[in-house]
């Protein structure tokens, strides 16, 4: 039951083949016993999952519509809202804080689907993390080496959907948090273009920069869950009021008609082999033979971190002038460095987003969609501070994200796809495509799994007894 | 990004210590090294920023809108 799409699970459960009461039991009891060693959930919402599937199977029975995602269990970071519950954003600085009296608009927007909510997940505190590492609530574990990183800060949200325990789950990306998991994990991710999806309800980490996504481990669920979710939101400034664009339908399109590119010059630069060869094998795939080349990668990069430091320490100065000793203290340590900026480099770096702005519509007036790495290597064990790239010496935590951070610092949507050379642990390909294009990159995907690129559930998490065949 | 800092105010020079007076911040001697460290990071993406030449006169521009 588990190892079906949610595509494939809703089907069936709309068809009435399978009970979404069931189908929730069936999740909960492989989550009772392989989160413990997974670590992805720091909340199992048991009581209201029940009524959510018993609601689904009661509209199914009365002949009313059940929604496109019927009884598919999806779970979400805990820095969004759920009515009733705290929302701790990985933080014990947080737990005081009074219980969210909504739903963030997405996830009422997946429940109205019929979608039923399984709980929380964990995150780096704050979302300030590219390792899926917290010091309150444990490392979230990547479910093909538990000695590994998931990526961060949506490190629960990988490891949950790498993991079986859901076939879908919510991120937040600000410089790379669900693509960085994503690729570590080795599942599909969605960071759809910045004011597509509503982002009203989601504890912030820098509003400039912040995006909200899903993560599942087919295109097709993906670009279901996302067509769902679209749709303007007056609570969020920034969610744009566009109609949504519904690209499930048109996943079978194939993507002859798109103009793509191998990205150049800043993405060839520090990654390990298997990252490269990742994008080599996906082009390969497509025949692609082009490379492109975005002007100020590196100085895009230099501005989305320093925007993101200094709106993140402005955010949490109050708490930092009173309790900063009960943040994570590489989280700590990084907002009081923010605290510090002089005005200049924050206003530079707004300025050049104009810029960098321009210099990519520029590229995309010549092509369609570009591929690039996700992250400079696969998931490095839990607890590495350093890393080597290119001779050069790097901390981890802000630095695995160097190719994610310049591509949000302008929006752009983005699909990360799982690659996986045989007995290696798996490592993303970004598919980046222009403003608004989800459509495109979405359909790349489609095609690059169609010839393979696919994610699958380590074999130490599937139960025999959970299998009832699709 | 290899650590190269020289130049980069650390946690005994005037500067940092009146940023943490004018915020209201605290920083225990045990925490100066880590956060002298991350500022630094900042510092070195603020100078390859700083060369790169843009006319400050530009709308700082939103990201992409409907």
């Amino acid at each position: 039951m588990r190892e079906v799409s949610a595509v494939e699970m809703a089907r069936k459960v709309r068809a009435g083949e399978w009970p979404a009461e069931e189908v929730l039991e069936c999740f909960l009891g492989h989550i009772h016993r392989s989160d413990p060693a997974i670590n992805a959930f720091t909340r199992i919402t048991e009581d209201r999952a029940r009524r959510q599937a018993r609601e689904v199977d009661r509209k199914i029975r009365a002949g009313e519509d059940p929604g496109v995602l019927a009884g598919v269990p999806f779970a979400v970071k805990n820095l969004f809202d759920l009515r009733g519950e705290i929302t701790v954003a990985g933080a014990t600085v947080t737990r005081e804080d009074p219980p969210a009296e909504r739903d963030a608009t997405i996830v009422g927007r997946l429940q109205d689907a019929g979608a039923v909510l399984l709980g929380a997940l964990n995150m780096g505190e704050f979302a300030y993390d590219f390792t899926g590492e917290n010091i309150h609530y444990g490392p979230s574990r990547n479910p093909h080496d538990l000695s590994r990183m998931t990526g961060g800060s949506s490190g629960g949200s990988g490891a949950a959907v790498a993991g079986g325990l859901v076939p879908l789950a919510l991120g937040s990306d600000t410089n790379g948090s669900i693509r960085v998991p994503a690729s570590l994990c080795g599942v599909f991710g969605l960071k759809p273009t910045f004011g597509r999806l509503s982002r009203k309800g989601c504890y912030p980490f820098c509003p400039s920069l912040d995006h909200v996504g899903p993560l599942a481990r087919t295109v097709r669920d993906l670009a279901l869950s996302y067509d769902v979710m679209q749709g303007h939101d007056p609570g969020d400034p920034v969610c744009s009021a566009r109609d949504p664009e519904q690209v499930f339908p048109q996943l079978d399109r194939g993507c002859a008609d798109l103009r793509i590119a191998v990205a150049g010059g800043y993405f060839r630069e520090r990654g390990t082999e298997a990252a490269l060869a990742a994008v080599r094998a996906v082009a390969a795939e497509l025949e692609v033979r082009d490379e492109a080349e975005i002007p100020g990668v590196p100085e895009a990069r230099a501005a989305a971190y320093l925007i993101t430091n200094a709106e993140s320490a402005s955010l949490h100065l109050e708490r930092l002038r009173h309790r900063a000793g009960e943040y994570d203290p590489d989280v700590r340590d990084r907002l009081l460095a923010g605290s510090l900026l002089p005005s200049d480099w924050l206003f530079r770096a707004q300025r050049f987003r104009a810029e960098f702005q321009k210099a990519v519509y520029r590229v995309f007036e010549r092509f369609d969609v570009l591929l690039a790495p996700a992250t400079p290597m696969s998931a490095p064990p839990i607890g590495q501070r350093q890393m080597v790239l290119d001779g050069e010496t790097m901390p981890v935590r802000p630095h695995l994200g160097l190719y994610t951070q310049p591509l949000s610092f302008v929006g752009l949507p983005v699909v990360v796809v799982p690659v996986r050379a045989d007995g290696a642990l798996p490592i993303g390909v970004q598919v980046v495509a222009a403003p608004w294009k989800e459509m495109d990159a979405l359909r790349v995907a489609a095609v690059l799994e169609e010839k393979g690129f696919r994610s699958t559930v380590p074999q130490q998490w599937r139960d025999a007894d959970d299998f009832r065949g699709n | 990004m290899q650590e190269q800092n020289e130049g980069c105010p650390g946690p005994e020079d005037g500067f940092y210590r009146q940023m943490l007076l004018l915020n209201g911040l605290r920083i225990p001697e045990e925490w100066r090294a880590e956060v002298a460290r991350y500022f630094c990071i900042s510092w070195r993406m603020a100078r390859q920023l700083q060369a790169c030449p843009m006319d400050l006169r530009d709308e700082p521009a939103p990201v992409f809108r409907a």
